[in-house]
C-alpha cells in the first residue's frame, strides 16, 4: 500500500468518526449552525480527498450528502431526525465500505502511473 | 532548492501535491490554513504558492489577499479548488491568484502551472 492511501485511509477513518459524531450532536441540536458548517467542511475535504482515489461510490454518496448538507445550510431544507437518519446509515456504509476496500484500493490509474505507484 | 508553500487544510492533498512537486526536484513547505501560511511567509521567502480554497480560520481568499498586501517580493500564488465556476475563478484572481486549477488536480497539470509560474513575481 502506497504513503499515499495510507494516509487517506488514516484520514477517512478519522473523518468518517467525527461526521458521525456531528450528526448525533445535530441530532440533539438541529438548529447549531457552526456544527453544520463543521459537518460541511468534514464531507467535502473527505470528498476531495476520495476523488484522488478510484472510489467513485464513495465520492458519490458523499457528494450526495454534502449536497443535502448545503440545502440545509442554505434553509431551503430543514434539519431532521429522519435526515440524520438516513445520513447515519449513509456514513455506517461509507465507513464499511472504506474497511472492504482496505485490502485491495489503488489510486486512479493515471495519477498512480504519474505518481510511479502501482494502479 | 525552489521553495513552493503548499496551503491546504488535508493532510491526503498536501501529501498528493509534495510527492508530485518533490519528484521535480521542488523543495516543498507545508501550511494547514492561511493564518500558518502567512506566519511561514513572514521568515521564508517562497518562490511559489499553492493555496486551497476552503481552510478553517483563514481561507485562501483571505490568505492572498493578505499576502498581496504586504510590501515584500511577491510570488505567483495557484488557487486549488473543488469549484469551477467563473465567479470563483474571479473571485481568485481578485485575490492575488496567478493561476486556477480545479480539484483533483492532474499530476501534468501540476507540473506544467509550476513550470511556468516557479520564481515569477505576482
Amino acid at each position: 500500500m502506497t504513503a499515499l492511501l495510507e494516509q487517506f485511509l488514516s484520514e477517512a477513518r478519522d473523518f468518517l468518526q467525527g461526521i458521525g459524531e456531528k450528526l448525533l450532536e445535530l441530532e440533539a441540536d438541529p438548529g447549531n449552525a457552526e456544527l453544520m458548517t463543521a459537518l460541511f467542511r468534514m464531507v467535502h475535504t473527505l470528498k476531495g480527498n476520495s476523488g484522488l482515489f478510484d472510489f467513485p461510490e464513495m465520492t458519490r454518496v458523499l457528494h450526495a450528502g454534502e449536497d443535502l448538507m448545503d440545502r440545509v445550510r442554505n434553509g431551503q431544507v430543514q434539519y431532521e431526525k429522519a435526515l440524520a437518519g438516513r445520513d447515519g446509515f449513509r456514513w455506517h456504509a461509507l465507513r464499511r465500505n472504506r474497511n472492504q476496500r482496505r485490502g485491495w484500493c489503488r489510486p486512479r490509474r493515471r495519477f498512480a502511473t504519474a505518481l510511479g505507484v502501482p494502479a | 532548492m525552489r521553495p513552493i508553500l503548499i496551503v491546504d487544510d488535508a493532510a491526503t492533498v498536501r501529501l498528493y501535491h509534495r510527492t508530485i512537486l518533490e519528484a521535480e526536484g521542488y523543495e516543498v513547505h507545508e501550511a494547514v490554513n492561511g493564518i500558518e501560511a502567512l506566519e511561514k511567509c513572514l521568515s521564508e521567502p517562497f518562490e511559489l504558492y499553492l493555496v486551497d480554497v476552503n481552510m478553517p480560520k483563514l481561507d485562501g481568499y483571505g490568505f492572498l489577499r493578505e499576502l498581496r498586501a504586504q510590501d515584500v517580493h511577491q510570488a505567483a500564488a495557484i488557487m486549488i479548488s473543488t469549484e469551477a465556476r467563473m465567479n470563483d475563478q474571479r473571485r481568485a484572481y481578485a485575490a492575488g491568484a496567478n493561476a486556477y486549477l480545479v480539484k483533483p488536480v492532474r499530476p501534468p497539470q501540476l507540473r506544467l502551472h509550476a513550470h511556468l509560474l516557479i520564481g515569477r513575481a505576482h
